[in-house]
């Protein structure tokens, strides 16, 4: 499987050393030239490559390769930036699956088909939803 | 009619009062109050703080009755997922992004947004006034296939007849103006230094008419 990723800041980075040590082959693309360096030779020592530039530019995501992904994660922390990567991966290089982060969950009622996503993920509501089942599991206890 | 204006820089801005002069319902978004604050002064309409693809911010605009909107922020992907979300979610009946990457702009012309790429239009612009003075382009028609083009007339190219200026199907003349009265040429009139010619003139029409005004 072939995953491109958006985003290679803590979440994006992370990420991908984690899905490159289940075996999966993977590339980043972050735009941050200081990021960049900074977590390139880690992810390469995976096997993992890393593409620095704008990743809502289609010449970076064409250079990384994203017709041929499965899989695209769109994780950088501006919500616009990610929509914007799950609306070309699907309608302009016919991605399988998008995956998107999702910053402000004051946002989270856009990242649909209508913009290509496939999954959202938001923190947030994620850490919301734990926290209300142990409050319900404890007042039931 | 209602429209909805997200982003209130100078041409956002321009945009509202215009729009406004027209008899336009008007609302702006801009996530910046020290912009919304001098427009507000002179717009009748609504000034809304709020990211343009806010729920709140555009449901205060009114984007559930909303005839037009149009996204210039100074942010392509802004731009493209307010202008999205209005025409596919909220099914705005015209959307408009001004996008600077000419390429992106491309793409989203072709996934169903109509897009203003103001960063080619304005190379196209000023390469053509600085290479050839002597033409101005007073409209494009269409996508930009043909132009009405101002041809000033020197002394080198009086004498010429206005049929000598066109091209079948690249250049056509359409009216002189001489002492600042407009006419529609006969095509024996002889051009004047001084003259105005209006042209309709296709792109491929552009390179000749700049060659025939060198010469």
């Amino acid at each position: 499987m072939n995953a491109l990723i958006v985003g290679g800041g803590l979440v994006g980075s992370e990420l991908a050393h984690m899905l490159a040590e289940a075996g999966i082959t993977m590339s980043v693309i972050e735009q941050s030239e200081g990021q960049c360096d900074l977590i390139e030779p880690g992810l390469n020592e995976l096997g993992v490559r890393v593409f620095c530039g704008d990743g809502n530019e289609p010449a970076v995501l064409e250079e990384a390769d994203i017709s041929n992904a499965d899989v695209v994660v769109a994780a950088t922390g501006d919500d616009e930036d990610n929509l914007v990567v799950c609306l070309l991966a699907k309608n302009e290089y016919a991605v399988g699956l998008t995956l998107a982060r999702v910053n402000n969950p004051k946002n989270a009622w856009l990242f649909t088909e209508a913009f290509g996503v496939d999954v959202p993920v938001s923190q947030t509501t994620m850490i919301a939803e734990l926290l209300r089942k142990q409050v319900a599991d404890s007042s039931r206890a | 009619m209602k429209v909805i204006i997200g982003g209130c820089g100078r041409v956002g801005s321009m945009l509202a009062l215009r729009f406004e002069a027209e008899g336009y319902d008007v609302a702006v978004i801009d996530r910046d109050p020290a912009v919304l604050l001098p427009l507000s002064k002179q717009l009748k309409g609504r000034t809304i703080r709020g990211l343009i693809f806010d729920r709140d911010a555009l449901d205060q605009a009114g984007i559930a009755e909303c005839d037009v909107f149009v996204a210039v922020t100074s942010g392509d992907n802004s731009n493209v997922v307010a202008a999205t979300l209005a025409k596919n979610i909220f099914g705005v009946p015209q959307v408009m992004a001004r996008i600077y990457d000419p390429r992106r702009a491309e793409i989203y012309r072709r996934l169903g947004i109509p897009t203003v790429s103001s960063v080619t239009w304005a190379v196209n612009e000023i390469l053509s006034l600085l290479m050839h003075p002597t033409l101005t382009r007073d409209a494009t028609l269409g996508n930009g296939e043909v132009s009405l083009v101002r041809l000033a007339v020197d002394a080198d190219m009086a004498g010429m007849t206005v049929a000598g200026l066109g091209r079948a199907g690249r250049i056509r003349p359409v009216a002189v103006v001489r002492d600042g009265r407009a006419f529609l040429p006969q095509a024996e009139e002889l051009i004047a230094a001084g003259d105005l010619v209006e042209l309709a003139v296709s792109t491929e029409g552009l390179g000749e008419l700049r060659d025939l005004t060198k010469a």
